[in-house]
This record gives C-alpha cells, sequence and structure tokens, in this order.
C-alpha cells in the first residue's frame, strides 16, 4: 500500500486519543471522568452528539463500573474502549484483572497520573506499571502523534486472533494529555482497512457459554499458561502491526524497543514515556561533546521485549535507567525488569528515580547522570527529589 | 525553535492563547506545543501557558524554563510574582496595558483590555483580552505566526458571530501593539 | 474464528460435571397414586431433575437427582416419599 497522506491537525493528547478512537469505531463506551483523562470523555461525547461516532456511551458511577460494562459488551461482540487513570485504574483493578484472565480484545487508555497518598494529579507512572502482571497488553507512548498511533495499533493488537487480550495504551498525564502538538491523522477509510471488523464475540445464543466458571486447579494452570504464551506470541504480532502501520503512514514505529544513538554507545539510558523526547535531546548533546552514549526506549512494556533489552545491554561500559514508578522496598520499577534481564552479564545497572507526582525533569539533569555516569561518578540509584 | 511564557490569571483564555498561535503555526506547515500548567485553577489566580513552535519536530516535553518571550495578560501581576522569571536577556515582553512602561530591554505594549471592550468582548464583566493579546504576540512571531492563519483559526474555534469578534480582535492587537523607549 | 480452547470458557452440557446423583442418599420416589399433578415438585426442584410425561404425571431424573427432599416437602398430598439408597 502507499503511503497515505492524511489530514495535519493540532491536538491536544486526550483529543488525538479521541479521534483514533473515533476512527476505530467502537459501538460501546462506558467512562468515569478524572483529571487528566476527562477531556476526552469530552470530546468522545461531544463526537456522539454530533454522530461522528454511532456508539452507547454508558454513564457509569465508577471506574469498576466502566471495565465491568465493557467487559460484559465486548463478550456480545461490539468493540469497546475506556479511559482513566490513576485513583481511578486503581479502583478499576478487580475488573482489569478479570477482563485480562477471561483474554477479552478491548482497549484502555490510561493517563498516567500519579497515586494517592499524598494527593497529586501531575504525571508518573505508578498508576500504569502497577498492572503488569494482568494479562494486559501494555505499551507507552513519546508524544501526542504516537498516542493517536498507538491506540490505533491497539485495537488491532488486541483482536488480532493470536493475541485475543485487552491492551492499555499509557500517555503521560498533562505532560502529553493536555499538550497540543502537530498530528498526522489517517483517513477514515485507510483506518477502516487497517483495523478489520471485530470477530470476537462469546455470547450466541445458538451456541451458549459459560463464563466465569470456577476452574479447578488444574483447568486454572493451564489458562494461565496458554495467557503466558499468548503473551510471548504478541510480540512477533505487534511487531508486524507495526510494520504494517509503518507501511501505511511512512512514520518509523521500531518495534518493541527504539536503540537511538546506540551502535557505538559505550554508555546507555534507558527509559519509556514522555520523557524520552527529552533524552533524544541529551543524548544528542552528550554526543556533540564526544561522549559515547545512546538511548533505549521502551515503547511495549508488557509483553516486556526481553531479547531486545538484554542484546542492547550487551557490551556497554555501564546503563542508566530513568524510573518514573517506583516499587518501594525494591527499586525503580523499569530498572528491575532491565535488571532482570541482565542475568550474567557483567554490565553496570543504575537507577534513576525523577518525574515523581510530575516533578519536571530538564534536559540538563538527564545529561548530568549520564555525565556522572560515564565519569564513574553515578551512584547504584539516585533520586531527583 | 522559539520558546514562550504566557502569564495571565485564571478566565483569561491563557490556555486558548497558546492553542491558537500552536494551531495557527502549524496549519503553517510548522510544529509546535502548547503546554498549559495545570494547578488549583481559580477564577483570578495567576496561570501560566508556555508555548514552543519551531521549523522542525520538537522533541522537549518539559516545561519552558527561559522563554524568549514573555506576554503578561495582566499587568497587576506584577505586584504578586515576577511573570519575567527565567526570561532571556534579549528576550522580549509583550504587556497587556493602557499605560506603557518598560519592563525589560525589549519591551512591547497593547491595549487588548481597550481593543476587547470596544468591540464588546466582555464576559460576566470581564474582557476578553486573549485574542487580542494572541494578535499583538503573532506580530512578534512572524517568523513562525501569519496573521490570515491565525485568524482562520481564531473562526475555527468560535463558531459564528464571536469568531468575528475574536478575529477582529487578532487583528486589532496585531496593528496595536507598540514598543516602549 | 476464535479458538475457544485458548479462554476460560464453560460449555454447559449434560453430565458435563460427572453425574449428581451419586451424591443421593435418599431417594425420592413419587405414589402415583397420590399425586395429583400439581407441577410444585418441578417448579421447587433445585437441580432441575424433574420433568413432566406425556400423561403430565411429574418424573424424576435420578442420574442428576441429588436427594435433597425439596420436592417431598412441599407435595401438598405427600405422595413423594424418601427412601434409603442403602437398605
Amino acid at each position: 500500500m502507499l503511503v497515505q497522506k492524511g489530514k495535519v491537525l493540532a491536538l491536544v493528547g486526550n483529543h488525538a486519543v479521541a479521534y483514533a478512537v473515533k476512527q476505530a469505531k467502537p459501538q460501546v463506551l462506558a467512562v468515569f471522568p478524572i483529571t487528566p483523562q476527562t477531556t476526552m470523555l469530552e470530546k468522545l461525547s461531544e463526537y456522539i452528539d454530533k454522530g461522528e461516532l454511532r456508539a452507547e456511551l454508558i454513564k457509569v458511577e465508577s471506574e469498576h463500573s466502566a471495565m465491568a460494562a465493557i467487559f460484559g459488551a465486548a463478550l456480545a461482540g461490539p468493540r469497546v474502549f475506556t479511559a482513566t487513570a490513576s485513583q481511578g485504574l486503581l479502583y478499576m483493578t478487580e475488573m482489569i484483572y478479570w477482563v485480562g484472565g477471561q483474554r477479552v480484545p478491548l482497549v484502555a487508555a490510561v493517563a498516567t497520573r500519579a497515586i494517592a497518598s499524598p494527593w497529586s494529579i501531575w504525571d508518573d507512572h505508578q498508576d500504569f506499571v502497577s498492572k503488569r502482571d494482568a494479562i494486559w497488553v501494555q505499551m507507552m507512548a513519546e508524544n501526542v502523534q504516537d498516542a493517536y498511533d498507538i491506540t490505533l495499533m491497539a485495537f488491532r493488537i488486541s483482536e488480532d486472533p493470536r493475541v485475543m487480550m485487552p491492551v492499555m495504551m499509557g500517555f503521560d498525564g498533562f505532560i502529553l494529555t493536555h499538550t497540543m502538538e502537530r498530528v498526522e491523522v489517517l483517513p477514515d477509510s485507510v483506518v477502516d482497512e487497517f483495523i478489520p471488523p471485530r470477530e470476537f464475540k462469546l455470547i450466541d445464543f445458538d451456541n451458549p457459554l459459560g463464563i466465569g466458571a470456577v476452574a479447578t486447579p488444574d483447568n486454572y494452570a493451564k489458562y494461565r499458561k496458554k495467557a503466558m504464551e499468548a503473551m510471548e506470541r504478541a510480540k512477533s504480532v505487534i511487531k508486524e502491526v507495526m510494520a504494517n502501520f509503518e507501511e501505511i503512514t511512512g512514520r518509523k514505529q521500531y518495534g518493541l524497543t527504539e536503540c537511538y544513538m546506540c551502535e557505538d554507545a559505550d554508555y546507555l539510558l534507558v527509559g519509556m514515556g514522555a520523557w524520552v523526547g527529552d533524552m533524544r535531546v541529551a543524548v544528542s548533546r552528550l554526543r556533540e561533546r564526544g561522549k559515547k552514549v545512546g538511548l533505549l526506549k521502551i515503547r511495549v512494556f508488557r509483553p516486556f521485549p526481553r531479547e531486545e533489552v538484554r542484546e542492547a545491554l550487551k557490551g556497554r561500559k555501564g546503563v542508566v535507567v530513568f524510573d518514573r514508578a517506583y516499587s518501594f522496598g525494591s527499586g525503580g520499577v523499569l530498572s528491575l525488569e532491565v535488571k532482570a534481564n541482565a542475568y550474567g552479564l557483567t554490565t553496570p545497572i543504575h537507577t534513576v528515580v525523577a518525574g515523581l507526582g510530575g516533578k519536571d525533569v530538564r534536559p540538563r539533569d538527564i545529561e548530568g547522570a549520564l555525565e556522572d555516569l560515564t565519569e564513574g561518578k553515578l551512584e547504584e540509584e539516585r533520586w531527583l527529589a | 525553535m522559539i520558546e514562550l511564557s504566557i502569564k495571565g490569571r485564571g478566565g483569561q483564555g491563557v490556555v486558548t492563547a497558546g492553542e491558537l498561535l500552536v494551531a495557527s503555526s502549524i496549519s503553517e506547515g510548522f510544529y509546535g506545543q502548547s503546554i498549559p500548567f495545570y494547578g488549583g485553577e481559580r477564577r483570578g489566580a495567576p496561570v501560566t501557558s508556555e508555548v514552543r513552535l519551531s521549523k522542525e519536530p520538537i522533541f522537549l516535553h518539559r516545561r519552558v524554563y527561559n522563554p524568549d518571550v514573555v506576554a503578561v495578560f495582566d499587568a497587576s501581576l506584577f505586584s504578586v510574582m515576577n511573570p519575567l522569571e527565567g526570561l532571556k536577556e534579549n528576550g522580549k515582553v509583550l504587556m497587556n496595558s493602557s499605560n506603557p512602561r518598560k519592563v525589560w530591554r525589549e519591551t512591547y505594549v497593547v491595549d487588548a483590555t481597550k481593543i476587547a471592550q470596544d468591540i464588546g468582548l466582555v464576559i460576566a464583566g470581564w474582557a476578553v483580552v486573549n485574542t487580542a493579546m494572541v494578535g499583538a504576540l503573532a506580530n512578534l512571531l512572524k517568523e513562525y505566526v501569519d496573521l490570515d492563519a491565525l485568524e482562520e483559526v481564531v473562526k475555527e474555534e468560535f463558531p459564528g458571530k464571536l469568531g468575528e469578534m475574536n478575529a477582529e480582535a487578532v487583528s486589532l492587537g496585531y496593528r496595536g501593539v507598540k514598543k516602549v523607549d | 474464528m476464535i479458538d475457544l480452547s485458548e479462554i476460560p470458557v464453560a460449555k454447559p452440557a449434560k453430565g458435563s460435571a460427572g453425574k449428581t446423583g451419586t451424591w443421593r442418599v435418599l431417594r425420592p420416589v413419587i405414589r402415583y397414586d397420590k399425586c395429583t399433578r400439581c407441577r410444585l415438585c418441578i417448579m421447587y426442584c433445585v437441580e432441575n431433575t424433574i420433568d413432566q410425561e406425556p400423561n403430565l404425571y411429574p418424573k424424576i431424573d435420578y442420574d442428576y437427582c441429588k436427594g435433597c427432599g425439596v420436592c417431598a416437602q412441599v407435595c401438598p398430598t405427600k405422595a413423594i416419599a424418601m427412601v434409603p439408597e442403602v437398605k
């Protein structure tokens, strides 16, 4: 297929995601408002009001109900969507696990935000990473265009018969949700072709099934193993979908990870989310000063790109992982993932915990840590707090 | 790349002002970023919106610390904060004021309140100053913002009569900006 | 097509979970001379194991009847006796 030139629009992140959702044509939505996601919900109801999106928007009384509502709806066949953040995602947790375990294809956007207490409305990744064990594919956007792109790909990945799994699209609260950027949107007809009609449907009166029944220990373990295998299979499906998306849009998609200025880098920076952009700037500036540094961006958090990460770590003199979420009593969440896949390698892996609760991180903070790494002055774990 | 900081009070349309500039720049084929800072917003409380405009893709997502241009929507902000914090030495200041005074090496002024009042852009007793200010900013940012494109964006943002009035405010702001010597 | 073996669903079918009649200690026996065909036992059976014959008399499916005795309790003419399975 030829590269499809779409319209160029100026959109804030929440509106870009709403636009992608509209193009994916879900029939049932259930969303409960929460900062910094609310303006996405408002845009979606505006689309429905104007007749641009033919969907039922269920007014629910909580995030738990929002996920429960689209869970039930999804079983009957329609494409469904929800969005939330922070406390809302936590409140949704029980249903998040139900949906993952039941292997229901659906898409949820998470406008990442810190978790109370203390109360905060600003960005970090603590909410997003807390859902890492729920049998969900989790992808993280770097900018507003990326949030639009990932949302479209999420529907396709989720509904792929080889995957059949919910997909969570994470994008940094305020930093992306409320920031207006240039976004190239695809023509509706191209999206129609990119996301084939949904086949998943369990509720069928001619062929009744029981859903939510108790599983004996033997059966339970069997389904968990199948989910593990499906999650591994998802890696190649995600790459396939990204390759197809790249072909259509002409926008480079890279895959589960992206290695930026990595080839000859002695030192590697690892991160995910919106601050990867700032990291690119930091790495470029250090390169100008002759420092051999590179950047590994984690684009897909679940399934975790184990092979790619391990390969990227090999032969480096030092690695620093920037973490926007922390497992208290253990370490930075992303750092732990990276370290787990460095087993047997001698590369020292450092952690910088930063950007918690919206604390702004400047390229010079990133540069500083990276420069200290190259000079052997970086602690094993540094907090920018 | 150029970085702006827009300072005003809750209800003055500071965020919309940033978005209008960015949308206009993007419609010209450039890149832009409007970064509102949200906190405990209340009508009248000081609020900030930051803008990046560029001819190349923008990778940064951090806030703007050393703006090239600061726009002050309400001169009374000087008594509660320093709106010019971090402004580059060779940066520019645009003030909404009827009483021109030099606050930086390069200071510009426009009476956005009067422009809004003359057109009738007054809501709940508040003069809607943001579109006149955006017009004035466009004059200082000719490299990135085209007046015609901006007026189009304003008409798209505010449909009907309101769009016409705001587009006029943009135009008057553009022409009404003066350098303070 | 969805591969149903991939996801946790149950296919309801008679006897798919074994014959619950093996749990029975007391067997309900209907005395048709006393039965008035009122159908209360059919409505009350918690396991849906009592069905109607074409002549409208109730009939118990002993493969699945667990012997709970609800039918005997609700029968207005005391037409159902609970008889020990093991003599």
